[in-house]
């Protein structure tokens, strides 16, 4: 036997084993936890949720509906039940033709204070908003539960008051904890500890009742046991705002459109949920003016703001483009309005497709997206509906641009739908609605999440 | 006549009161030799010198000198003093030469054109025992000698030839090599000067014989402690720490700049390693002089700088000839691993004496005796001077553990009682319900269940009873039907019963010693452990059974060594002796391969891994037995022979479709399966996941190394085997090869088996191959073996303690028990998991999550197997991927008309209790967990770290019948008589529709399909409440094709001589006839 062809034959199964063994070590195995969802969930899914609360039954600004948007080609059947805070249910079955919307008022449907509206849809493709009657509050409707809620900028004062509208949207017994972060520190009321909601029943949680005459205020709603639809409803004088929230505390928050006009005011409230105090900075992009960052330490489980109108070293000039940095996850919220009257608003996590809907019917006062990458993205508009216009730009990395000065597609985005989607989900699309001062009412957008 | 003889001066230098001083003038005295000048230098202490040699020599030059600089030193003054000599002859002061010694050598040194010519040298005492014949060194400056201690002088060494070193005593020098060597390193005082000259000398390019014609008697007084040595400024210094300093200086600078780069770290090594032993042993002598050495060197580095400076000056031979001449390996590493294998360790140590059968040598317990590991590296003779023919002598005295068949056998006692140990509370206490330990049916209900139409098995199969049952119903008959001691018994015995016949499989080819290593080395191997941890009694079967079927494999693949003989003629089927020919023998392996795959059908890509990897091995180095072999054929006559030994289990598997690949196993999650290393210890459990583990694979990758001839042939085809296993497990758990993925656990149990067989070559290597071979790395390699097998065997130890090789006490399934609905009526439970933790057969939804169900409550026997046809439950598995897509939110509303009223998702086999027992988990993909709380349909009953389980809202009972409320449990199954509402729809979760016929009140009621495949029926207007009953109507093909496999392996059994065996019963009642008519025809 010759040893000369043995050692060709050990060193190919040495080479075979280390190749084999490279390639396994090298390749990282990761187990998938991305869920699709809305827009992400694909038009032949076999059923979606849409899961909607915060509404309420009272005569005044929180009196709203919701408005259906099927995205698709094909027509749509939605089971819809509406459930009030008594625990009381009706239901109602709604066919949605292609790329039609429909309104469902939980008020005609039932009576009540609080509501929360389900709807099961059969199929992909539809999505839905939570609008006020005037118009100037929205949040788009849940797609899913989560198992952990933040929000901040909540007030309490006199004039105010900060309710979080719960949905439990599945056949789990809920339970949950709600924990606030304010200048006076960290608290866990015993009535906000243990919480129960009952499967597909609305709860509503006001903070006033244990965080009394507060401004500021960080909320944290751990959920226990089951999932969650949360919305925080901020009233301020006569404005509302239907908050958003997020699932984690972040880093890094994107505020592409905060007013810088006279008279009104803005400004960045922080929740600081963690056990070290946090740097938070802000950056802010103003036309040609170089404005130099601005920092505040928040103390651990505290809250603290950064103001950004009226500034002296931020002159008055339309928009600013905000970005917050902080060493810490920390919880962010815009707020927003004049020294009568507030609105909210939490920042969206970048994506890579959103849906931008004149839901109100106001039109928009302003319409932008961000690049919040490093690279340039390249967007593509598609208008929804009968007839669909398409047209890609490129965004610089970094930067906020006018939709309209993007897509000639259309000259208003008034009672337009329309499809934004990024070459990369590092896209932000922020709106704001008509209002006055200018600026200070911005409304969440579709994010298909 | 002017005499035409070279001019030779001998240079005696005489230390004090030297007892041999007249002695050696006067041999040199009686010298015939003409051309002979004497020069005595006194060294020293010259007190009465002149006179001594005077009285004996009184032509003799003295020159004293005030101090002893050491012998070297004073050879280089008396050359200083000479002029026109030829040769110096240096003597010590205790020789004695036959009178004719210098003629000889001159003779020699002109015939040789040597430049160093030594004598032979005998003891002082007994002329007949030979002293040196010229030494030899290794790389590392270690001196050996080229005769035996007390070997005899019967002129086997009278040839003159070429030798390394010229020892020390009488050495004859050319004048003009000497002035060109600079003399004796005067760093060198005593002890080494011989090795330094001749060291110089052959770089210089001289040669160096031994002329055994010329006799030289010596007393070696110096180096055996017989005088002090008394050099100025030395006194206390030892004879090791000069011969230690001395050698290391030879070795620092007698090689050039790479190979020093190489040598001196590996001295340093070696020196490390002996400075250890040496403290261990006690030996501080020993770890101050190889301290010390390195001290002297980097003190002296002035010194040792300008000696290689030199060296180079007169540098002709390169270091790669310079090794030529030298012997290969380490000389005393070499001698501590010889004495380990050929005498123990306690011999290695020195802690006994040497064997009586050997000759007893003086071992000199002086200063220098060593004590424990240390004496192994010891100076003297006993240990640095190996004979020149290791092989003979290790040949001669063969390593002795494990050598009698006493000793085997107490080895082999011990182990099956300290696995009888290991195994305690695996006899009587509970198994969980983990892996494949479900509670089996009744012996009667298994053998049903292979012959059944219809199975349970997810939405219910009409597809033929898995071969399993069939087996498991056999093995059931030899304990009476007590099914609950079969998984006892393979959990128990299994490995034991592997380990034999690993030693079959090693059988004829290797030592009984190396087949008790061998087998042992399988039982301490992690996989075996590790299965009877995760219940896998499947894989513990193929354990078993692998290492015979590799046996046969290898016999018919004429794998050389493994068939000694040609197969007998043969002999018709059935008949005596049937079994031994080519034909029975293939039969036999078939119905082997055939057993362990109708439980474990990755069994067969083991037989493909092995047909291949012999191959590959074939294809690289041809032998002449592969040519007339063909292996596809052999693997395709398998692979028919076994599909129709197997033909339920081919009919389901060719039903599959694109599921048939799930036969051999499914796809485990990427991120839970055995990384690679994991693989490469074959460790996928707790055990073997230490560094530890890594020490069985090393040793079989030694003995691959070690390995020569025909056990190389065979080695280098089970490293190809492994090697491939290894490739296929490790894309396998990776999920690179799509939806064939074979059992992890079936491919290492091929792995193991193959390492088994390394060890068991390895060890064989050591006691053949090892002594065949001159020392070198493959002694290193040996040791290293011999240690890896000996600590290998700790962490089995350490696994003895739980008595169950931490098999759970109780599983996630049993936990659940109480979750079952309280409607009454029957349900199914949904399992979802890994692969390989879940505790029922199922199957594969996506990598690393497999889903089963259960009718009412937990696994059982019936669904111990699922067919790879998945049928109509691909509705079931297809609900289940949509939830995990994201793509629905009534998970629970899909799965209401398939009776499941409760999903298990399994992290791990077994909860997690603290102290008691820790289990690893494998998660299912983490997307399903999000996917599940998302339902809108499903509550969530109980959250762990090892399961969620969710219980269905929309339930409405596995038989359900319309009423004005909804849809509400009916009837409880099939069989099962309940009452239904008149005119109501009975739907029903029991597939295929076309099975079942539901008799209302004795008449069958008209069934409809819906959603594809289920099953609803309409029962008629009745005056009273009627009563229903869900009733099978199949064709029995499923029992006819279970008859049919049944008669086949009966008949196969009979074919095995059988027939033969029973021949009596006919033959006596033919003979019995023949009698009868032999009678009425006598009337």
């Amino acid at each position: 036997m010759s040893s000369s062809r043995r050692l060709p034959q050990l060193i190919s199964l040495a080479v075979a084993l280390v190749a084999v063994g490279l390639a396994s070590s090298l390749t990282p195995a990761t187990n998938p936890s991305l869920v699709s969802g809305g827009f992400n969930v694909g038009f032949n899914a076999e059923s979606t949720g849409l899961f909607c609360t915060g509404l309420s039954g009272d005569v005044g600004t929180l009196e709203g509906h919701v408005v259906f948007l099927n995205t698709t080609d094909f027509a749509r059947s939605l089971a819809v039940q509406v459930v009030n805070d008594l625990g009381q249910r009706a239901n109602a079955t709604v066919h949605l033709a292609a790329h039609a919307t429909t309104l469902v008022s939980p008020t005609t449907m039932l009576k009540g204070h609080g509501y929360a509206v389900e709807a099961q849809v059969s199929g992909g493709g539809v999505v839905a908003q939570e609008v006020t009657r005037t118009g100037m509050a929205q949040v788009p409707c849940a797609t899913s539960g989560v198992t952990n809620w933040y929000g901040a900028g909540f007030d309490t004062v006199v004039g105010s008051s900060g309710v979080l509208s719960i949905y439990n949207p599945t056949a789990t017994p809920a339970v949950f904890n709600v924990a606030t972060y304010s200048s006076s520190g960290y608290a866990a009321p015993a009535p906000f500890q243990g919480l129960s909601v009952a499967a597909h029943s609305q709860l509503e949680v006001d903070l006033g009742t244990q965080v009394v005459n507060m401004t500021n205020i960080g909320v944290h709603v751990t959920v226990l046991r089951g999932t969650l639809a949360v919305v925080g409803v901020q009233q301020s004088g006569s404005v509302v705002s239907l908050i958003t929230g997020a699932t984690s505390p972040t880093r890094v928050a994107w505020f592409p459109l905060v007013t810088t006009v006279n008279r009104a005011l803005a400004e960045i409230r922080v929740a600081n949920p963690g056990a070290s105090a946090a740097n938070v900075t802000i950056h802010v992009t103003l036309d040609k003016f170089n404005i130099a960052p601005q920092s505040v330490t928040i103390a651990p489980y505290s809250s603290g703001d950064l103001v950004i109108t009226p500034n002296s070293a931020i002159p008055a000039s339309g928009y600013a483009a905000v970005r917050v940095t902080s060493n810490e996850p920390v919880v962010t919220s815009l707020a927003s309005g004049t020294d009568a009257a507030i609105s909210l608003w939490t920042p969206q996590d970048p994506s890579g497709t959103f849906l931008v809907s004149d839901f109100s019917d106001h039109g928009f006062n302003a319409a932008t997206v961000t690049n919040t990458s490093s690279r340039s993205l390249t967007v593509q508009f598609t208008t929804v509906g009968a007839t669909s216009a398409s047209a890609s730009a490129k965004l610089a990395a970094h930067s906020t641009q006018e939709i309209l000065s993007l897509f000639g597609g259309v000259t208003t985005l008034r009672a337009t739908t329309l499809l934004v989607k990024a070459s990369a989900p590092t896209l932000l699309v922020t709106t704001t609605l008509p209002s006055t001062p200018v600026g200070v009412t911005v409304v969440p957008v579709l994010d298909g999440g | 006549m002017e005499s035409r003889a070279p001019a030779v001066v001998a240079v005696v230098v005489t230390t004090g009161p030297g007892p041999g001083l007249e002695a050696t003038l006067a041999s040199l005295v009686a010298q015939d030799y003409e051309e002979l000048s004497l020069l005595v230098v006194a060294n020293g202490e010259t007190e009465h010198v002149t006179q001594r040699v005077a009285a004996v020599a009184p032509l003799a030059f003295v020159r004293a000198l005030e101090e002893n600089k050491g012998f070297g030193a004073a050879c280089n003054e008396a050359a200083l003093m000479t002029q026109g000599s030829a040769f110096f002859l240096f003597c010590h002061d205790d020789v004695l030469l036959e009178s004719n010694a210098i003629q000889q050598m001159v003779e020699a040194a002109f015939r040789t054109n040597a430049g160093i010519v030594a004598p032979k040298v005998v003891t002082y005492d007994d002329p007949l025992v030979l002293l040196h014949v010229g030494q030899t060194s290794d790389r590392f400056g270690v001196v050996q000698e080229r005769v035996e201690p007390g070997e005899i002088d019967h002129g086997q060494q009278d040839l003159e030839r070429d030798v390394f070193v010229a020892p020390g005593g009488v050495t004859l020098v050319r004048s003009d090599l000497f002035e060109t060597l600079r003399g004796f390193d005067p760093l060198i005082t005593v002890l080494g000067e011989d090795l330094d000259l001749c060291w110089r000398a052959q770089v210089a390019g001289a040669r160096i014989v031994v002329a055994p014609s010329a006799k030289v008697a010596h007393r070696e007084t110096i180096a055996n402690g017989g005088r002090p040595v008394a050099i100025h400024g030395m006194r206390r210094t030892s004879r090791q720490d000069l011969q230690r300093r001395h050698q290391l200086l030879v070795v620092a600078t007698g090689w050039g700049g790479r190979t020093s780069a190489a040598t001196l770290p590996l001295l340093a090594v070696m020196d490390a390693v002996e400075f250890f032993l040496a403290l261990i042993g006690g030996d501080t002598d020993r770890a101050g002089a190889i301290l010390g050495s390195w001290r002297w060197l980097l003190k002296n580095r002035k010194s040792a700088r300008r000696r290689r400076v030199q060296l180079h000056a007169t540098r002709v031979l390169s270091d790669e000839e310079l090794r030529r001449l030298q012997v290969g390996g380490a000389s005393r590493l070499k001698r501590f691993v010889v004495t380990l294998l050929r005498e123990g360790l306690d011999r290695a140590r020195g802690i006994l004496p040497a064997s009586e059968d050997q000759p007893k040598v003086e071992v000199d317990e002086g200063e220098d005796a060593g004590v424990g590991f240390a004496a192994a590296f010891y100076e003297n003779e006993e240990f640095d001077e190996i004979p020149e023919s290791a092989a003979i002598e290790l040949r001669r005295q063969p390593m002795r553990l494990l050598t009698t068949f006493r000793s085997q056998i107490a080895v082999m006692l011990a182990v099956i009682i300290l696995w009888s140990i290991a195994t305690r509370n695996l006899v009587a206490t509970h198994l969980p319900l983990v892996g494949r330990l479900a509670p089996l049916d009744s012996w009667w209900t298994t053998w049903r269940h292979f012959f059944a139409s219809w199975s349970p098995n997810g939405l219910g199969t009409g597809t033929p009873g898995m071969p399993g049952y069939g087996l498991v119903a056999f093995a059931g008959t030899f304990v009476f039907g007590r099914m609950g001691i079969l998984p006892r018994v393979v959990l128990i015995a299994a490995v034991p019963l592997g380990a034999i016949a690993v030693g079959r499989l090693l059988r004829g080819r290797v030592s009984n010693r190396a087949r008790v290593v061998a087998a042992i080395s399988y039982m301490a191997l992690p996989l075996g452990l590790n299965m009877i941890g995760q219940g896998r009694v499947d894989v513990l079967v193929v354990v078993t059974g692998l290492p015979l079927v590799v046996r046969r494999l290898f016999e018919l693949l004429a794998v050389p060594g493994f068939r000694s003989g040609p197969y007998p003629d043969p002999v018709p089927f059935g008949h005596r002796g049937w079994r031994a020919t080519r034909s029975g023998q293939r039969m036999l392996l078939v119905v082997l391969v055939a057993v362990l795959t109708s439980l474990a059908p990755a069994t067969l890509v083991l037989v493909a891994i092995v047909v291949v990897g012999v191959m590959a091995s074939r294809f690289f180095e041809p032998d002449e037995l592969g040519e007339k072999v063909r292996p596809w054929r052999l693997l395709c006559a398998i692979v028919v022979s076994v599909a129709i030994f197997l033909l339920p289990m081919t009919v389901d598997t060719l039903l599959a479709g694109r599921r048939a690949p799930e036969l051999f196993g499914l796809a485990v999650g990427p991120w839970s399966a055995p990384s690679f290393l994991d693989l490469l210890r074959g460790a996928d459990g707790s055990f073997g996941s230490t560094w530890l583990g890594w020490l069985l694979p090393l040793a079989a990758l030694l003995g691959l190394l070690l390995c020569r001839g025909e056990r190389r042939a065979i080695a280098v085809k089970a490293a190809t085997i492994a090697t491939l296993t290894l490739v296929v497990a490790a894309l396998d758990a990776r999920h690179w090869m799509g939806s064939f993925a074979p059992d992890i656990e079936v491919l290492l149990a091929l792995y193991v088996v193959m390492l088994a067989l390394l060890i068991g070559l390895g060890v064989s290597a050591l006691e053949h191959d090892l002594r065949q071979a001159g020392f070198g790395w493959r002694q290193i390699f040996g040791a290293v073996t011999v240690v890896a097998l000996l600590v290998a065997v700790l962490p089995f130890l350490a696994s003895m303690a739980g008595g169950r090789f931490d098999l759970p006490t109780t599983s996630v399934a049993e936990s659940l028990n109480a979750l079952a609905p309280t409607d009454a009526g029957g349900y199914r439970v949904l399992w979802l998991g890994d692969p390989s933790i879940l505790p029922i057969a199922g199957w594969s939804v996506a990598p690393g999550l497999a889903a089963a169900t259960s009718m009412n409550g937990l696994p059982s026997g019936a669904t111990l197997i699922a067919p790879p046809d998945s049928g109509t439950s691909d509705v079931l598995l297809n609900d289940v991927k949509l939830a995990l897509e994201g793509k629905t939110v009534r998970l629970g509303e899909l799965l209401a008309p398939e009776g499941i009223s409760t999903i298990v998702v399994m992290s791990a086999a077994a909860p997690e209790i603290s102290g008691v027992q820790s289990v690893p988990l494998h998660p299912v993909p983490a997307s399903l967990t999000t996917a599940l709380g998302r339902q809108t349909d499903l509550s969530l009953e109980l959250h762990t770290d090892s399961v969620e389980v969710f219980s269905n809202s929309l339930f409405h009972g596995l038989v359900a019948q319309t009423s004005p409320s909804g849809l509400l449990p009916a009837i409880g199954g099939a069989g099962i008589v309940g009452p239904v509402y008149s005119g109501s729809v009975v739907e029903s979760g029991l597939a295929p529709a076309s099975a079942f016929t539901l008799d209302v009140d004795g008449k069958a009621a008209r069934r409809q399909t819906f959603d594809g495949w289920a099953p609803s029926y309409q029962v008629g207007t009745y005056s009273a409440t009627p009563t229903a009953k869900l009733v099978l109507h199949r064709l029995p093909l499923n029992g006819l094709l279970a008859l049919f496999t049944l008669v086949l392996w009966a008949t196969v059994w009979l074919g095995f001589g059988w027939v033969q065996r029973f021949e009596w019963l006919f033959t006596s009642r033919a003979r019995r006839s023949a009698a009868r008519h032999a009678k009425r025809g006598h009337e």
